[in-house]
């Protein structure tokens, strides 16, 4: 733990600001408590992936250009969200400037990855146990963009950052569902392809369920916003965390 | 300008000649044990092996397995066969030129002898194999092979197959109903 | 505009339906992860599968000229045809010179695209598919929904119907082991008929003038024994350097389509039979165009339908939901390419969730593609309301103060509005779903209160 002195600039998607803010102030707790001088300029706007992924390429350069205006000043931007860390590392490719993007690529990192790789899972504390069966939603970024864990279409060993910060909390028992398939939020996809989105989600819980699960924990909140959503139509009971809430203990939230 | 000529001219930033092409950038996995390997892929390819230790008593051993001569065409020996035979055919016998331990295919290169029809047309086939003609993987197999004076000729792994209804495995789509390699 | 969202919510009427074709689709996928880990070099054989087929596509006007020199060699007759309509025209021409009546056609995307079958039967020639999935959508009047397994969005009750009707067996069998029995006996009289074979293309040796079709059913190789006059029709892109690269296609395929070590049949034409004839049919249609393009990886496509397996938005909505011969990922990143306006939907029936690039055994990067496709096809009128919202979107998102404002408001007014409303016929996330609600608090208010 020798660079505690590097800046730290946290970036919060737009929806958790809005309606899951716990688990921004969770990841800001996390990383002071792991002695690092963390900063949310509050400058920052969105990442631009809703409109680099629609097509929208001249919406897309703007907001990336903020991005970068934003954080290119810290050595690391972390945020609880591996879709926008994704967009930013491989999407602002040829939309933003490729100097500033090679400049700017290595520094970001999602919660998990940053905990993992730069602050190290032995050097990892957390204060709360969750006694509880989580099962683990692997978002698709976090799984073949960030790599944060390996998907099962590659014949790789098995590793999951997630798992392995996760693990770290006392008491958490960790499930994996049978498919570390899509949720089938995908953005404009939820609204566009309704049908096809909402049953893929239903499948996600279901398979949960299957494992006895009533709590459902990932590292994207817009995947279990739309699962959580659809999990409130149908009365079943589950509860859906971002994985920073479990480990910075917030989970009392509704 | 011909079609042909049309479509040249636009492929006309693809005409160099390649200097060198890529090559296999791994070393392909090793069978120790091929005999075992052969053996255990041919049955998930629906097929079946039969060590036979004594090369004189093959034919009798092809006779016994399946039961019966009626309608064998041997393409070992028989040199023309009509097409109203091979209509008929119960069992057809071929002599396979090798192995591969991975996937438990065959190489079976008819030439003139016996017309390719025979190989989909016998309801089972009887193929003959040395054991020592075994390679691990398709990169041996294929390295193996001289085309020249090939017109057709195949690699066949198990008898013909389909799951085309609903994922339902039903052995004997088109060709052979049964296949067994007998491995001298 | 084909409306895949449209198409698909109509696959999902019937749950049960779309849960099954789920789940066996989905059993495939499997099927391909265990043989693809029977291989400790997987991954290294994807790698040179790819760089292999980007090496063959840059010299590609050479090794398509070198097959045509070495198949000539063998006496393989080597034609040209620019696009579907000629040839068309060019099968039916080599098929009328040989007074060709009946044709037995093995599987080919390829006369799919160009739809051959219609046109030879409009010039009374009759073309038999003896593909089981092909004859039993052929028979149905119906379209293949997936590229290796054709007749996957029917039931076999489906199929005991259809055959009850064309095989006169019985409409209450649906004994998928009595019925390929019966396909089987119906198939055999059609290729002791046959006056001519038809077949797709899976690989042309360039080195060797030769080519190779892969099939488990073995109708490729019975079709082309019997009748003197056998046609191949591949597109541009099936050729590859030489036999050895063989090694890592063979490898590939059947593990990446069917969880299969190798095809049943895979087999090798280098000469016609004696006395006979055989014909390669080149075929552009549209690849030289694609060859020039950013889309360029999407010919290195070896059709072994592991894209569509594994897509969740496939599975869940059918191949003929995508209104293409070529359905799924890789189909709708060919649509996508060759007609934007036409197929526009299709690059948005995508989450971008990448599980296709990972299992395609030559490693197109497939949702990429799809992903850069937007910015093409979003201009299309039917886009005009999508793009209008996420303007306004933007709008809001680079004036932080009114988009607080309007969150602010928000805040107050969401849970006071009668559902009735809230969830009208416009809130299309509340179709399926509840919406969340805004928090007491934004983070930006508790960051700052924090700070004080």
């Amino acid at each position: 733990m020798n660079d505690q002195r590097k800046r730290v600039g946290l970036f919060v998607p737009c929806y958790i600001n809005d309606f899951y803010p716990h688990a921004a102030l969770a990841t800001l707790e996390i990383l002071e408590a792991h002695g690092y001088e963390v900063e949310y300029p509050e400058s920052q706007r969105c990442c631009g992936q809703p409109f680099l992924n629609n097509g929208l390429i001249e919406e897309g350069r703007e907001f990336a250009g903020h991005f970068a205006d934003t954080f290119e000043r810290y050595d690391y931007i972390v945020a609880p969200s591996s879709s926008c860390i994704g967009t930013a590392k491989y999407r602002y490719e040829g939309v933003l400037d490729p100097r500033r993007h090679r400049a700017l690529a290595p520094k970001l990192y999602e919660l998990c990855e940053f905990l993992h790789d730069v602050v190290g899972v032995e050097n990892l504390k957390f204060d709360h146990p969750f006694p509880h069966r989580v099962g683990l939603h692997n978002s698709c970024h976090a799984l073949r963009e960030l790599e944060l864990a390996s998907p099962s279409e590659l014949m790789i060993p098995h590793y999951s950052k997630i798992e392995r910060v996760l693990s770290r909390v006392e008491g958490i028992e960790i499930v994996r569902p049978s498919r570390d398939e899509c949720c089938g939020f995908g953005g404009t996809f939820s609204v566009q392809e309704s049908a096809v989105s909402a049953m893929m989600g239903r499948d996600r819980i279901a398979d949960h369920r299957g494992n006895g699960v009533e709590i459902m924990a990932g590292v994207d909140l817009s995947c279990l916003m739309h699962m959580e959503g659809l999990a409130k139509r149908d009365g079943t009971p589950m509860r859906f965390l971002h994985v920073a809430q479990i480990l910075a203990g917030r989970t009392d939230f509704e | 300008m011909t079609s042909r000529e049309k479509i040249l001219t636009r492929l006309s930033g693809s005409m160099s000649t390649p200097e060198t092409k890529p090559g296999l950038g791994f070393e392909p996995s090793d069978h120790p044990d091929l005999l075992e390997s052969f053996v255990a892929s041919l049955k998930a390819a629906g097929g079946e092996a039969i060590l036979v230790e004594d090369p004189e008593r093959l034919d009798e051993r092809i006779r016994d397995t399946f039961l019966g001569t009626e309608s064998l065409i041997d393409t070992r020996r028989d040199d023309t066969v009509d097409l109203e035979t091979m209509k008929g055919c119960r069992l057809a016998v071929f002599e396979a030129a090798f192995g591969v331990a991975e996937n438990g295919a065959v190489w079976i290169d008819p030439r003139e002898r016996s017309p390719h029809a025979l190989l989909t047309l016998a309801e089972n086939l009887a193929i003959v194999l040395d054991r020592r003609t075994l390679v691990p993987t398709m990169h041996e197999a294929y390295a193996r092979i001289d085309f020249d004076g090939i017109s057709y000729a195949l690699f066949l792994s198990g008898p013909s197959k389909t799951a085309d209804i609903e994922q339902a495995l039903v052995i004997g789509a088109h060709g052979a109903i049964g296949l067994k390699i007998f491995l001298l | 505009m084909i409306d895949h969202a449209r198409n698909a919510a109509e696959f999902l009427n019937d749950p049960e339906r779309a849960h099954w074709h789920d789940r066996a689709l989905w059993f495939v996928r499997e099927k391909r992860d265990k043989a693809a880990r029977s291989v400790p070099e997987w991954e290294e054989l994807r790698k040179s599968a790819e760089a292999l087929k980007a090496h063959t596509l840059e010299h590609l006007g050479y090794y398509l000229q070198r097959f045509e020199e070495r198949a000539k060699a063998n006496g393989i007759e080597v034609l040209w045809a620019e696009d579907a309509a000629e040839f068309r025209r060019l099968v039916a021409e080599i098929l009328q010179q040989h007074d060709a009546t009946k044709v037995v056609k093995s599987k080919s995307m390829l006369t799919e695209e160009c739809e051959l079958n219609p046109h030879l039967e409009s010039q009374r020639i009759e073309v038999t598919d003896t593909d089981l999935g092909e004859r039993i959508v052929q028979l149905a009047g119906d379209r293949p929904s997936h590229i290796v397994l054709p007749a996957i969005h029917m039931k076999k009750e489906d199929v005991a119907r259809v055959f009850a009707e064309h095989l006169h067996t019985d409409p209450d069998n649906p004994d998928p082991h009595y019925l390929t029995r019966a396909a089987r006996e119906h198939l055999r009289q059609k290729f002791l008929e046959a006056d001519a074979a038809i077949t797709g293309v899976n690989f042309a040796l360039a080195e060797e003038g030769a080519f190779v079709v892969c099939t488990n059913e073995g109708n490729a190789d019975l079709g082309t024994a019997l009748p003197d006059l056998h046609i191949a029709c591949m597109g541009l892109e099936k050729v590859i350097p030489s036999a050895k690269e063989l090694g890592i296609f063979t490898r590939l395929l059947a593990r990446s389509a069917t969880g299969q070590a190798i095809t049943t049949y895979t087999s090798h034409f280098r000469r016609p039979k004696p006395g006979g004839r055989l014909v390669v049919v080149l075929v552009d249609n549209g690849r030289s165009r694609l060859l020039a393009e950013e889309h360029k990886k999407l010919l290195s496509c070896i059709r072994c339908g592991a894209c569509m397996n594994t897509c969740p938005v496939y599975r869940r909505s059918g191949g003929h939901s995508y209104g293409t011969v070529v359905p799924g990922p890789i189909g709708s990143a060919l649509a996508g390419a060759r007609d934007p306006e036409r197929f526009a939907s299709l690059p948005f029936a995508c989450t971008l969730c990448g599980s296709c690039d990972q299992v395609c055994p030559v490693r197109i990067d497939l949702h990429r593609q799809l992903y850069s496709e937007r910015r093409e096809v979003v201009r299309v009128p039917e886009y005009r309301g999508k793009v209008r919202g996420l303007k306004t979107a933007a709008f809001l998102l680079r004036h932080p103060r009114l988009y607080a404002a309007m969150m602010g408001l928000g805040r107050v007014l969401l849970p006071r509005i009668p559902r009735r409303l809230l969830y009208n016929r416009f809130n299309l996330w509340g179709r399926e779903r509840e919406m969340p609600m805004p928090a007491e608090k934004s983070f930006n208010q508790i960051y700052r209160e924090r700070k004080r």
